[in-house]
């Protein structure tokens, strides 16, 4: 078992050295669903570009989505544009964000915003059981210890977005 | 330094390297991934519970349903085949043997379930090897390395397999695959699965018709062991439905495999015909079980029923006067419930009793009639009940932030074997990408009721008894790689294995000590488009007199790769290679020393895959195995002094698939 026990030091001494995060075959659902999220902006097209070099990610509801995100916008961009990530308390913060998302306490705002803000141009996340009926474009759930996703593609439609069809593909169910 | 304190310091030395820990790693992986990928992330909290108990306390590998597709696999053998601890004895006949971490045996030192519940056979305790499991209708192989007995009680030794079976809300729709292949082979499967969301009922059901001749073996082709007149075949029947509503689960699977039983003797030397005999075994299951869901408890209770039977109608063996028909019935009620507590910490408390009735055959029931005559089936054999209950509970408990205990104990009650307690530690630190655990686990397998009488019998066996130390690391590079290694030392003692007397008798004993030291290496890469592997087993197994372990090669190892070419077009190849072992042997009399087997040399076998789709829901497979034709041998332990094995097999498949979407 010589040979056996200097070749297992040498491997240990190589991944060691090489370790340096956690297993990604599991992962915390906020990690995920935040994750999810920011790769939505790969497959959703916003009509108009915002104005300036910020997109914006609202949070509404105290979530623990807050904090991986916030990581997110601090290395990663959007078409270039740098990521804002933003704790809103109220619906008047909300409607110069490109996505939204509504955390699981507050689904039936989704409802009072679309009808105040019936122009908006944001693309709204939900994760609840009722989500898409509330109208959230797309809400994410959970599929036997997975996260998987629903879209409503009309409602993406009616307020100026598109969808890919790779993202229509992949989700769970799309209305 | 010995392999204790291998482990003890390398343990010490890897938790030291391993540095850094960043607060955000995980997203940094997740960022990594391709959506695709991040949709097969499983979350951490809410799979606490359906993640294996048996995870934290031994090694775990698992065969995906797409590896088994892409790869052609027909049987339990193949899908082993590419894993590291596996070795063969397959016999070309009626079953085959499997070998995990250096101990042979006769399949009943591992357990093989079917979503949980055992398909040994009853009345051996071993599983049967072959092509009549439903291998497309199954989701995932899960592979337990190690004694696992605190958990699953007798027979857990060397491992256990668990094939997961496809659910209709994860794949509803309907699949029919039809193949041809090399000695007449032929291959029908079909599965149909609806699931109803609004309701949370679905149900599903799949079929698979499998057959071949084999590789013909009559003369010069089979080493001069049977005669021309020899046939050698194999026809497999399965059925799996499952239901399901809301938290209730229904599960029935069916297995029977017809097989010739010419392999067993050979026939150029003795009386024995190697055509007209048959083994006709039925295996059939049946599970339902609930889940109650209240807080952080959670009580699964299940019950279930398992029967296999060799049916009458098989005939063990043929002369050139007579032939002999066997039976043998078997069947077992059980239930098991499971409970399971989660403290806010995320540690958690498991426990269950599990309540078993066996019926088993005290004999075969045999029967001979002339070759020339009617045939007979053999009468049913009298039977005789056994009751078992067991007791386990297991805890995971969290200590500091980085490192999780598990201790656990089963208590069995038997009414044959008496009263067995296992116990089972483990200590598992992780950090970063680096997770490592040092197990301590016990098992035993306790002597069926048919050892006792098998040959010319022996009363006196004892359970055998396994004692095991292992230590596990696994490491993950970027998001695409991933090392595994283990090291292990089983001390194995009371080991059952067959004693050959004078005029082809012989019995069952308890050969003494079996002392097993390994090491299994494994490296996984996947890409979206590339997936390679390659591993390396070591295992040196020695008895009590420091003599070779027959059967067993030292060195072992797989590799191969599947590359995704186009957008259609998927290939790959894949090579397996064992080092020459000692061959077993009937020979060993009473009071000679070991024998120097002869041995069974090395081989190295090359096997390729390729697919194309078409129309999205069409494939073409073509699958070719030992493409080399390298005429390589398995260890035999009957009159045959070897089994050369298949040559060069070409399979060629079409497979259809729909899934019903609600858009």
């Amino acid at each position: 078992m010589r040979a056996v026990s200097k070749f297992s030091l040498l491997l240990f001494l190589f991944c060691g050295l090489l370790s340096n995060s956690l297993n990604a075959q599991e992962a915390t659902p906020e990690n995920l669903m935040a994750t999810f999220i920011y790769n939505f902006t790969n497959y959703i097209e916003w009509e108009k570009p915002g104005p300036d070099s910020i997109f914006r990610i609202a949070i509404f509801g105290k979530d623990k989505l807050s904090k991986p995100l916030h990581y997110i916008a601090s290395i990663k961009k959007v078409d270039q544009k740098t990521i804002q990530v933003i704790e809103a308390e109220n619906q008047s913060e909300l409607d110069q964000s490109d996505i939204i998302y509504v955390s699981g306490d507050h689904t039936e705002m989704i409802a009072l915003f679309n009808q105040q803000f019936p122009e908006h141009k944001s693309l709204i996340i939900s994760a609840s059981g009722v989500g898409l009926e509330n109208g959230a474009m797309i809400n994410f759930i959970n599929q036997n210890g997975k996260i998987g996703f629903e879209i409503n593609q009309t409602a993406i439609k009616n307020h100026g977005l598109k969808v890919s069809s790779r993202l229509l593909k992949i989700a769970v169910k799309v209305i | 330094m010995n392999l204790r304190n291998t482990i003890l310091t390398l343990l010490f030395l890897s938790c030291s390297l391993s540095q850094i820990y960043s607060q955000n790693a995980e997203l940094d992986l997740l960022l990594e991934m391709d959506i695709e990928r991040l949709l097969e992330t499983k979350i951490t909290s809410a799979t606490k519970f359906e993640q294996k108990l048996s995870e934290a306390v031994a090694t775990v590998r698992v065969v995906t349903a797409n590896e088994i597709k892409e790869r052609g696999y027909q049987s339990l053998e193949d899908v082993l085949s590419g894993q590291p601890g596996f070795q063969f004895r397959n016999i070309q006949g009626f079953n085959s043997y499997i070998f995990q971490r250096g101990i042979p045996n006769q399949n009943n030192l591992m357990l093989v379930m079917i979503d949980g519940v055992l398909v040994n056979e009853l009345n051996s305790g071993g599983f049967y090897g072959g092509s009549q499991y439903l291998l497309g209708n199954i989701e995932q192989v899960e592979i337990i390395y190690g004694p696992a007995s605190a958990l699953y009680g007798t027979n857990a030794v060397s491992g256990v397999v668990n094939l997961i079976t496809k659910k209709a809300e994860d794949h509803p729709g309907f699949d029919i695959s039809v193949g041809m292949g090399s000695y007449n082979t032929a291959l029908t499967e079909a599965r149909y699965a609806m699931y109803d969301e609004a309701s949370r009922t679905g149900f599903n059901l799949a079929a698979r018709y499998f057959t071949t001749d084999k590789r013909p073996l009559g003369g010069a082709a089979g080493d001069y062991n049977w005669t021309d007149e020899m046939d050698n075949f194999e026809k497999d029947f399965a059925v799996d439905l499952s239901a399901s509503h809301k938290n209730l689960f229904f599960g029935f699977n069916l297995m029977n495999k017809k097989a010739s039983r010419a392999t067993n003797y050979k026939t150029t030397t003795s009386d024995f015909s190697d055509h007209g005999t048959l083994w006709n075994i039925l295996f059939s299951n049946a599970q339902l079980r609930w889940e109650l869901k209240k807080g952080d408890f959670r009580f699964m209770p299940k019950a279930y029923y398992r029967n296999s039977t060799l049916l009458p109608n098989s005939i063990a063996y043929a002369d050139s006067a007579s032939k002999t028909a066997y039976s043998r019935p078997g069947n077992l009620l059980g239930t098991d419930l499971l409970a399971v507590y989660q403290f806010k910490d995320n540690s958690t408390l498991t426990a269950g009793l599990i309540m078993e009735r066996e019926n088993l055959a005290k004999d075969y029931g045999m029967v001979s009639f002339p070759i020339d005559g009617v045939s007979k089936k053999a009468p049913r054999p009298q039977m005789k009940s056994y009751h078992l209950i067991g007791l386990y509970a297991q805890a995971d408990v969290k200590l500091l932030k980085l490192f999780m205990a598990n201790v656990g104990l089963r208590y069995d009650h038997s009414s044959y074997y008496g009263d067995v307690f296992t116990p089972r530690l483990a200590l598992s630190y992780q950090i970063n990408r680096f997770r490592t655990r040092l197990l301590y686990n016990e098992a035993f397998r306790a002597a069926r009721p048919w050892d006792f009488i098998d040959g010319i019998g022996n009363p006196n066996l004892k359970p055998e008894e396994i004692q095991s130390i292992e230590w596990i690391s696994t490491f993950r590079i970027k998001e695409s790689t991933l090392i595994n290694l283990s090291l292990y030392q089983n001390n194995y003692k009371n080991l059952i294995t067959i004693q050959s007397l004078q005029n082809d008798q012989w019995y069952w004993r308890n050969m003494g000590k079996v002392k097993t030291e390994g090491l299994e290496f494994e490296l996984n890469y996947v890409k979206s488009k590339v997936n390679a592997w390659i591993n390396y087993t070591f295992n040196y197994s020695v008895d009590d007199k420091d003599s070779r372990i027959p059967e067993i090669s030292k060195h072992t190892g797989n590799a191969g790769f599947n590359h995704l070419l186009f957008k259609n077009l998927n290939y790959g190849f894949r090579v397996n290679y064992a080092g020459a072992r000692p061959n077993a042997s009937l020979s060993l009399k009473p009071g000679e020393d070991e024998l120097r087997y002869p041995e069974i040399d090395p081989f190295f076998l090359v096997g390729f895959n390729v697919s194309y789709t078409f129309y999205e829901q069409f494939q073409l497979k073509l699958i070719a195995d030992n493409i080399l034709n390298t005429k390589y041998y398995h260890t035999s332990n009957r009159p045959p002094d070897s089994y050369v094995q298949q040559g060069r097999t070409v399979f060629l498949q079409l497979n259809f698939h729909l899934t019903h979407i609600d858009r």
